[in-house]
């Protein structure tokens, strides 16, 4: 009869059940609507995973996906790995021709620190104040790598709620943006920037990312990554190795980040009210960075002669390209030969920049 | 709460510290040699 | 009198929606390119006939390329 007591069919809760629906949930969300269906898919299967009773998965020192979590994600290496893919992917070009643009990177983490200093006003801890705030730069492995740091008991709920926000940037932001910008101010025509040379976009990720970890060294892991994987990108003289970190290797540590991040989600980590008040919260965070952006880009406006379209402040959360796509959608409604696209990628790639640093401050500041 | 409150400071000032310094490094940039291309010198 | 329709951004082209010689209004669609994994339709400057298609489908173009002439 041991096989039988050995079988966890018997130790079947009513809370495993209902992780598996969550799990199976996200599964649907990603197949039939595509949400994000590159995480949320494994994700929906780490959930399921790490809900099936006497498998061990996440069992320390002894579970498969413990192994993955533990060296991936507990050391902090995935996210890092995954901004280097990130790097050799993003073109710094939009920002470089209009440098102005990336004080609306900054402006969009406003969310970040004012939701931060209310999720500690409604009682959760400082470190998990920080880990809930930073939901708000929209941005998943940065999330993932400060709350691993941080409040590791969170990752899965901040994670889930960071990468379903993402999802849904073009249901959240565009009645944001309506509500704070007039027509008038929807239809303004961007100058274009000047061309960017060659020579200058490979300097930028040297420079960048000295300046930066030299001012804020504790987010060294994510922006050495980040600049690393650029140069890769716009040195031109190893195509393979940029191949390589924007394909191959995305997509590998995807795999482990995505199936990891769901095992963390067990039920008695997860069905506890803190997990909703983390939604709402982040959503919160979400909307209120929107805002931010493109707040400062009116108050932006009020000192040049030279306007910015304040909807492309919304692209500061860094959503990429979400939030910028969703900024020449609304503006092509004001106006259909508006052409916002590439203007918005440029506090799109700030916003990620913005929610690197602000992570790095948290880390310096409360580990 | 005085931490929560020098955090929340510390952390908006040094974000636009931190893109702010940034961008003086693109202006910089934008000023080397070759920075930019001819057509846009001439104008 | 020719307008040349530039490209506002960056990307492939992905879709031509009209021909040489037809007859189009200012606001009509004459092309789409795909930047982004976003389709971005571009729309005629002002009325005119088509008078030379630049690109193909498919093409890669730049920022600011003359993709038709209007006339």
């Amino acid at each position: 009869m041991e096989f039988i007591e050995g079988m966890g069919l018997l130790s079947v809760t009513p809370d495993l059940v209902l992780m598996w629906g969550i799990g199976l949930a996200l599964i649907y969300l990603a197949v039939t609507r595509q949400y994000e269906p590159l995480l949320l898919l494994p994700i929906g299967f780490g959930i399921l995973l790490a809900n099936l009773p006497l498998a061990l998965l996440m069992a320390p020192e002894e579970g498969l996906i413990w192994h993955f979590y533990h060296y991936g994600i507990e050391w902090g290496i995935i996210p890092p790995l995954i901004f280097l893919g990130i790097g050799a992917l993003t073109d710094f070009g939009p920002l470089l021709s209009q440098p102005r643009l990336i004080f609306l990177g900054a402006g969009a983490q406003v969310g970040v620190y004012v939701t931060f200093f209310i999720a500690y006003g409604i009682g959760f801890s400082v470190e998990e104040a920080a880990t809930i705030g930073i939901i708000g730069g929209a941005d998943g492995p940065t999330t993932i790598f400060l709350a691993a740091k941080l409040a590791p008991h969170l990752l899965g709920a901040c994670a889930v709620a960071a990468y379903s926000y993402m999802a849904l940037v073009p249901i959240i932001q565009p009645p944001i943006m309506r509500l704070l910008t007039t027509e008038t101010e929807r239809k303004i025509k961007m100058q274009k920037g000047r061309k960017v040379s060659a020579r200058e976009k490979i300097f930028f990720p040297i420079i960048a990312a000295m300046v930066i970890i030299l001012i804020v060294p504790a987010s060294a892991p994510l922006m050495a990554m980040f600049m690393l994987g650029n140069l890769f990108r716009e040195s031109g003289v190893v195509d393979r190795l940029t191949d390589t970190a924007q394909n191959s290797l995305l997509n590998i540590v995807t795999i482990f980040l995505g199936v990891s991040v769901g095992a963390t989600m067990s039920a008695d980590s997860f069905l506890r009210k803190d997990a909703i008040f983390i939604f709402f919260l982040g959503l919160f965070a979400f909307m209120l960075s929107t805002a931010g952006g493109v707040l400062l880009a009116k108050l932006m406006n009020a000192f040049t002669s030279n306007k910015i379209n304040p909807l492309v402040g919304a692209a500061g959360v860094s959503a990429v390209p979400m939030a910028a796509r969703v900024a020449q959608k609304v503006g092509a409604q004001a106006d259909k030969k508006n052409y916002l696209l590439m203007f918005a990628m440029g506090p799109n790639i700030a916003g990620v920049i913005g929610t690197v640093i602000a992570a790095g401050i948290f880390l310096t500041m409360l580990k | 709460m005085a931490q929560v409150l020098d955090v929340f400071l510390n952390g908006i000032a040094g974000v636009f510290a931190g893109m702010g310094v940034l961008y003086l490094t693109l202006k910089l940039l934008a000023m080397l040699p070759g920075g930019r291309r001819k057509e846009d010198q001439q104008q | 009198m020719t307008e040349d329709v530039l490209a506002p951004l960056s990307g492939n082209v992905w879709k031509i929606t009209v021909e040489v010689g037809e007859t189009i209004e200012e606001d009509d669609e004459v092309l789409i390119i795909e930047a982004l994994k976003m389709e971005t339709p571009i729309y005629a400057p002002c009325d005119g006939k088509v008078k030379e298609i630049h690109v193909k489908e498919g093409d890669t173009v730049e920022e600011d390329q003359p993709l038709l002439s209007i006339e």
